[in-house]
């Protein structure tokens, strides 16, 4: 990151609570933090709620942003802890058995080319909040599970076996989708 | 550390994955924002004002005996009770409070 961009300015400005600065930040970075919250959502209303609590939260801690790091790393940031408070409500996080764990063999490459991003989001919205929760962190975040489980209040072998459950799943339904496309084709 | 292609078919499919958002979500933050509660607080309250107006307007169609001052409930128009309850209700004294605390 060099000097000051027009987009360091646009922070600046809602920094003193300017609204039509507000409102520009807003437009240029829901898309994408609306990515985010359907990843962690169960259904898009349930992301609706975690957007507007997450823009609420941004703005209203906006000071907090010393431009160290990227902003939208930031706010990024700020939108996972929404999620996780927003299910922390109703939703516990339960260790369950391992199972064993065999990678699929299809090239990512070939997956990515016959399945949309919206039927992948829709794969990760079906799994259960606490196997989509520790998921997204995980393989998406990129969080270990040592932070995973600080963050969530479990064991590192909750952590563990939650995700083994959710890959599990999310193999099932990828190669059941990749292989009727391959039977249509 | 992901060397699993099921986090790689995630991780590259979804995570600059964005979306187009309904136009009420801004409305509801700037509400926030100017401390206003949000349009799906108001309906909330709206709904729990309305169904405390019809349990008030049914207790005092029915069971007018017990005397208490009366000021918010006092004015609905007791035909507008949804279900005439049966007579001789003598169990019910915290709606006549309600319906005062939610006239305000």
């Amino acid at each position: 990151m060099t000097g000051t961009t027009d987009f360091d300015e646009l922070v600046r400005q809602c920094k003193k609570n300017r609204r039509d600065a507000q409102s520009k930040l807003y437009k240029l970075l829901s898309p994408r933090l609306f990515g985010v919250c359907l990843r962690y959502a169960g259904n898009r209303s349930e992301a609706e709620d975690i957007l507007q609590d997450s823009f609420v939260k941004i703005f209203t801690k906006i000071g907090q942003f010393d431009f160290k790091g990227s902003f939208e790393g930031w706010a990024r940031r700020v939108v996972v802890n929404c999620a996780l408070s927003y299910f922390r409500r109703d939703s516990r996080l339960y260790a369950v058995d391992d199972i064993a764990e065999y990678d699929t063999q299809l090239s990512p490459d070939d997956v990515l080319s016959a399945i949309s991003g919206n039927e992948l989001m829709q794969m990760v919205q079906q799994l259960t909040p606490q196997y989509r929760t520790v998921f997204n962190l995980y393989a998406i975040e990129g969080f270990s599970h040592q932070e995973i489980s600080k963050m969530l209040n479990i064991s590192e072998g909750t952590s563990k076996s939650n995700l083994s459950r959710a890959r599990c799943m999310l193999q099932e339904k990828v190669e059941a989708l990749y292989g009727s496309r391959r039977k249509n084709v | 550390m992901t060397t699993n292609n099921i986090d790689k078919i995630f991780k590259s499919g979804l995570e600059n994955h964005s979306a187009e958002v309904p136009e009420l979500v801004w409305e509801n933050v700037e509400q926030q924002l100017d401390g206003r509660s949000s349009n799906r607080r108001v309906w909330l309250v709206a709904a729990s004002v309305a169904l405390l107006l019809g349990v008030g307007a049914a207790w005092l169609s029915t069971g007018g005996s017990q005397p208490e001052p009366q000021t918010a409930g006092a004015t609905v128009d007791t035909t507008m009770a949804p279900q005439p309850a049966p007579a001789q209700i003598d169990y019910a004294p915290n709606y006549a409070d309600s319906a005062v605390y939610v006239g305000e």
